[in-house]
């Protein structure tokens, strides 16, 4: 069962961060590979034929994304997505923190790929110690000659910076952290007229990519697209996926595991599965933007397609592990206080929809709900959701609430009519 | 032009430029689609959501006001989805809101409201307590904020941003805390602020003035123009029992684009003045004492026409305000040669500079050919503060690439430009007063290059061998030494402006009274000659005045050389022509300049002077000298609407009436005629200035008939020959540049687009000449 990581493999090695550690562990070799033995366009190709997907949640093919960038654009951008800020989700901090030396060999071929001489890190503001190791990390990469003007010779010149966000879930969205690198206010861009392969950071053509998507590239280069085909559920879901998997079991943490790892297989075997005598209620799969799953799912496969067949998403794969004692309702009023904290304000149904949902979610888990009060949110989902909104953000909020009153209505109806939470375990919210 | 596409919107087909948005198109169809953060001269933000329409082929909803049209596009904006969407945007946008309309200003005329009734359901489900902020906060002395009203369209922090240029708004927090506010460390002083107030489409954004003052279906609105600077912005009055509440935008877009600046927003109240003269008052054992209107006027004409007989007409002397319109001005001018037989009429007491060699002392342009200019060349130029609307116009031209050159010694006034201009401005930083030396150098460059316009040039100029004779001595390394502006950045210049099919030159018209502003003039108007930038749109020289009517003032002759139509006094066509007119004789020797009549009042030789609505010891470098000059007068004649310092030694006190009493027209700074209309009726013995001049004039002898200024306007159509065709019926509310003949379609009128006469290049001279 236990699979022997790939992406992860330097995490938990000591002193991993730093460049002699990483270059005696083969680090850099993708990147000399890649510059010396491939174009451009033949990276493009590679990525494309081992099928990797966008690990920020979308799953949209990398190498058809770096395909979408003009080859004749005279500037072009790579933006690395680090702002990890998913409810339940801290496995791009562990590749941040251990190894940042993989995502800059990453980003280095991943830019190099769509021929742009600019690469951004977006990092999460709240990440200090990523922070210090990838500045640390980017400093050796330069003295060492992966960075800057003509790359190990070659041809090829790239510098890489280092964005710390301010602390906004709303700058993961690709378009406000694009806005948030302008240095101005994070608000998502409406698309169209914006599409960041072809008006994106100042106005440039300019690929986002997730860390742990990045984090796949240089294993991809150095081993080919049949060996990555090898791994995980091919051919539409290949390779490996990072699973934080948090909440009420026995190990919460990080797990690489081959896409296609069911679910109960990662709640009961990878993270040890359940305090004793519990009885497993939901889990959110990717996040609490995706809506939840429960005990009839957990012979689902956990990857890109797999999931939308039940309803739901890989999302980040940040798995908030439920027991019998979670109050479901109390549950997702946590998950409502987070969008309306989070939501930027653009655009009218979510501003609102996000408050009024969780004014209502307060009033239920307080015990002042009506019944009327679950057609109500029920509605108001359906208002904000449907992309009807700027970006995700809105669709995201009614997820956990729509599921949660499809999966466990009674427990609302338990709280409005008794007052109290169905459960005997602690309220997570009051 | 973008190639027209084919678009269906509710069964209704329309054909549009491709690139159009949804929201516009559905317009010209005649269907509405609500909005709220959209706005035609904003960019798309696609914020409220509250323009959803579905579209054949394409999933879900989408926003018009984001959605460019594609060739057969099939748009529906009533499907039961739309419907929905648009009941819950504006139950969404009513959570918070209060629902204080019957106390906010908005009421009645409320883009919120009338959206709620066409588009919004009764009833609200919403049962949770509202947000509530302390309200209203000052966001400057003009406006007052209300959050709990803000719909959070952003049409004010867009505004400022994109329009106006400056960040001093911005949003505060995030998410449905989200507030409008002041950046920090800013203050709302935008020049350009009050338009906010009109973009905000609920009652969030309120006028100081205006605030808790009126509903708007109470007030009587008449469209006029604004008489704050020489742009000419249109305006609308609104009035409620005979007094002024505010003064909105009224869009006249090749002239305001549909802007309006704070300073001709909110400056209306002096017309409310307890202070306005309301009787007229004569001078009597020194005081000032009101005596009826007759006997008013019969001293007027008595001493004046004492002092003719004892000194000669040369005695009298006018000096009227560029803000009169030009019904008054005509007649002030028209009593001053006709009757009292004097070509001492002036409209300012400053030098003035030296004459323009084209035909006419007129920007050659219009504002909206600004627009089409690919390089703007500004010298010392100060459009922020003295023709707002105008630098909005420039900011637009910049933020659409035309390329800015500036000349100047000054930081540009605060200029400021799109966040990220298309191309940046060159800034030619000369040390001060030694801008004419910089352009000479230009034109020595072009020379020198062989780069000017040889077509243009052959065709349509001559002296080009006299100019390149003294352009020689600007060599570049003269005008480094002489200006500081490094010979490169010259050389950058003039690559830009010949690089750009289309170049406008703009300076102040009244120039700085040096020694320089004769080669300044004439290296300018060389700089346009040779490089063929006259006569088309999107090029030109453009000399901004400062005043409502300054360019009426030139026009119709309140100038010591100069008759109405700008032909000389010393003439005899002209002469003979106004002779024909008027059945008088007309003065041929040049009068007195305002300047030069001060002087002569301080030697005793002019010994009575008719200040129309001007205080020159407001516009006089030295008032001291002015008042002792007038303290010498025998008799002085102010006719005004309020107290001035000059009416301290009046001797005669005529009370006129306001820019929202009274009818008549003024000129613009781009030759445009347009006219005022009386809003409120002014309940004193003041009367209407341009019967004051007729009884004047029919005192001393005069036969002024007219029944009122369309009158007088009918007898100016024929006086000028520029004007020849206008009517004052067919100003209509959007008014008409001159020369009249030619078809106005909103593009703008260019002088001088025949093409058959030919300009002389002027050579740059070196040597001072003191010119008035």
């Amino acid at each position: 069962m236990k699979f022997e990581p790939i992406i992860t493999r330097n995490v938990g090695v000591p002193d991993a961060w730093e460049i002699e550690v990483y270059l005696a562990r083969g680090g850099y070799q993708a990147v000399r590979k890649a510059l010396t033995e491939y174009t451009p366009d033949q990276i493009i190709e590679i990525v494309s034929r081992a099928n990797l997907r966008g690990r920020g949640g979308a799953g949209f093919p990398t190498g058809r994304k770096w395909s979408l960038i003009p080859k004749n654009a005279p500037q072009t951008y790579l933006v690395c997505n680090a702002d990890e800020s998913e409810p339940g989700t801290f496995s791009n901090h562990d590749l941040l923190i251990w190894d940042p030396h993989l995502l800059i060999e990453g980003m280095i071929i991943g830019a190099y790929a769509i021929r742009a001489t600019t690469g951004f890190i977006y990092l999460r503001g709240e990440f200090g110690l990523a922070a210090r190791r990838l500045e640390r990390a980017l400093a050796q990469a330069r003295a060492h000659g992966f960075l800057g003007p003509r790359i190990l010779g070659t041809e090829y010149s790239l510098e890489i910076y280092l964005f710390r966000g301010a602390g906004a879930y709303i700058c993961g969205e690709e378009t406000a952290l694009l806005e948030s690198i302008e240095g101005n206010r994070p608000m998502p861009r409406p698309r169209p007229p914006y599409y960041p392969p072809a008006i994106g950071l100042y106005g440039k053509p300019t690929a986002v990519n997730n860390v742990e998507t990045l984090c796949n590239v240089p294993f991809i280069v150095l081993n080919g697209p049949e060996w990555y085909l090898s791994i995980g559920n091919p051919p539409k879901n290949p390779g490996t996926k990072v699973f934080s998997i948090s909440g009420l079991v026995r190990r919460p943490g990080n797990y690489e595991a081959p896409l296609g790892t069911t679910l109960g297989e990662l709640i009961f075997e990878y993270a040890g599965g359940l305090h004793e005598g519990r009885r497993f209620k939901a889990v959110t799969p990717g996040g609490t933007s995706t809506p939840l799953l429960t005990d009839q799912h957990l012979d689902v496969k956990m990857d890109y397609d797999s999931l939308p067949a039940v309803g739901t998403y890989l999302g980040s794969t940040g798995m908030i592990v439920m027991d019998d004692t979670v109050c479901i309702p109390c549950a997702v009023h946590r998950m409502s206080t987070f969008y309306r904290h989070e939501s930027c304000g653009k655009c009218t149904p979510c501003r609102e929809g996000t408050a009024w949902i969780e004014q209502i979610l307060r009033r239920i888990v307080t015990g002042r709900g009506r019944l009327a009060d679950l057609d109500l949110l029920l509605d108001i989902c359906d208002n904000m959701g449907g992309r009807k909104t700027v970006c995700a953000l809105g669709d995201f909020a009614t997820f956990p609430v729509v599921s949660a009153l499809k999966y466990f209505r009674d427990e609302f109806e338990y709280h409005i009519r008794h007052n109290r939470c169905p459960t005997a375990g602690v309220a997570v919210s009051r | 032009m973008e190639p027209l596409v084919t678009v269906t919107i509710d069964g209704r087909t329309v054909q549009v430029p491709k690139g159009t948005l949804v929201v516009e198109a559905a317009r010209q169809a005649g269907i509405e689609i609500p909005v709220f953060c959209y706005h035609p001269k904003l960019k798309p933000v696609g914020a409220c959501r509250m323009c959803f329409v579905q579209v054949e082929k394409m999933p879900g909803l989408v926003t018009a006001c984001t959605t460019t049209v594609a060739e057969g596009m099939v748009v529906y904006t009533t499907t039961p989805p739309v419907v929905k969407a648009q009941n819950a945007v504006i139950e969404f946008l009513l959570l918070n809101h209060p629902l204080d309309c019957p106390v906010c200003d908005r009421g009645g005329e409320c883009p919120l409201q009338d959206n709620t009734f066409k588009f919004g359901l009764a009833e609200s489900r919403y049962i949770e307590p509202k947000r509530h902020f302390i309200k209203p906060v000052a966001l400057s002395p003009y406006i007052l904020l209300d959050r709990e009203r803000c719909i959070l369209c952003y049409r004010c922090v867009r505004f400022q941003r994109e329009i106006a240029g400056d960040e001093s708004l911005t949003v505060l927090d995030r998410g449905d805390h989200s507030e409008i506010g002041l950046a920090p460390g800013r203050t709302f002083d935008s020049p350009f602020s009050g338009n906010t107030i009109e973009l905000c489409p609920v009652g969030a954004l309120t006028s100081t003035l205006y605030r808790f003052r009126a509903r708007p279906w109470d007030l009587k609105s008449v469209p006029s123009v604004c008489t704050q600077c020489g742009v000419g912005c249109n305006i609308q009055i609104d009035v409620r029992a005979n007094t002024i509440l505010r003064l909105l935008s009224r869009e006249n877009t090749p002239v305001d684009d549909g802007w309006l600046c704070d300073r001709g927003r909110f400056t209306y109240r002096f017309v409310h003045d307890p202070a306005r003269l309301t009787r007229p008052l004569r001078r009597v054992n020194g005081a000032l004492q009101p005596v009826s209107w007759h006997e008013a006027l019969e001293t007027v004409a008595e001493r004046i026409q004492a002092i003719v007989a004892a000194a000669g007409p040369q005695a009298v002397g006018g000096l009227a305000a560029p803000t009169a319109t030009n019904e008054e001005l005509y007649l002030f001018q028209k009593v001053l040669r006709a009757v009292v037989g004097t070509n001492n009429i002036d409209h300012t007491v400053r030098p003035h500079p030296p004459v323009a060699p084209l035909a006419y002392d007129a920007v050659t342009g219009s504002i909206v050919g600004l627009e089409r200019a690919r390089t703007l060349v500004l010298v010392d130029c100060a459009t922020r503060s003295e023709q707002p609307v105008l630098h909005l116009r420039l900011r637009k031209a910049v933020a659409n690439g035309a390329q800015l050159v500036l000349i100047q010694s000054a930081e540009p006034d605060l200029w400021t430009f799109p966040d990220e201009p298309p191309r940046r401005p060159l800034w030619l930083r000369p040390r001060p007063g030694t801008e004419a030396v910089v352009v000479a150098g230009l034109v020595h460059l072009i020379l020198a290059q062989g780069r000017e316009n040889r077509e243009f040039v052959a065709q349509r100029t001559e002296g080009l061998e006299t100019l390149r004779a003294s352009a020689a001595a600007f060599t570049p390394e003269r005008v480094e030494a002489e200006t500081g502006v490094p010979a490169a950045l010259l050389r950058r210049a003039v690559d830009l402006l010949l690089a750009a099919p289309t170049a406008a030159f703009l300076y102040r018209r009244d120039l700085q009274g040096l020694p320089s502003d004769r080669l300044l003039l004439a290296g300018l108007y060389d700089l346009a000659l040779l490089t063929g930038n006259l006569g088309r749109p999107g090029t030109g020289l453009y000399p901004l005045v400062r005043h409502a009517n300054s360019q009426g003032a030139l026009d119709l002759g309140v100038h010591p050389r100069l008759l109405p139509g700008q032909r000389p006094v010393t003439e005899r066509a002209g002469r003979a022509a106004l002779e024909a007119l008027w059945g008088t004789p007309v003065p041929a020797e040049p009068g007195l300049s305002g300047a030069d009549m001060i002087e002569a009042a301080l030697a005793g030789r002019l010994r009575a002077l008719y200040l129309l609505g001007r205080d020159p010891l407001a516009d006089h470098p030295d008032p001291e000298r002015v008042r002792q000059a007038l303290a010498r007068l025998d008799l002085l004649i102010v006719q005004d609407i309020l107290p001035s310092p000059a009416m301290e030694m009046a001797h005669l006190v005529l009370p006129g009436l306001s820019f929202a009493e009274k009818e008549g027209t003024l000129t613009s700074l781009e030759r445009r005629i347009q006219r005022l209309r009386p809003a409120v009726v002014n309940q004193t013995e003041a009367r209407s200035d341009w019967r004051i001049l007729q009884d004047v004039a029919n005192r001393l002898g005069g036969l002024f008939l007219y029944a009122g200024p369309d009158e007088v306007f009918a007898e100016i159509a024929r006086a000028v020959p520029f004007y020849a065709g206008l009517t004052y019926e067919a100003l209509g509310d959007k008014g008409l540049q001159w020369p009249a003949t030619v078809q106005q379609d909103g593009a703008g009128v260019d002088l001088y687009a025949d093409g058959e006469r030919r300009w002389a290049l002027l050579p740059l001279e070196t040597e001072p000449k003191v010119v008035r």
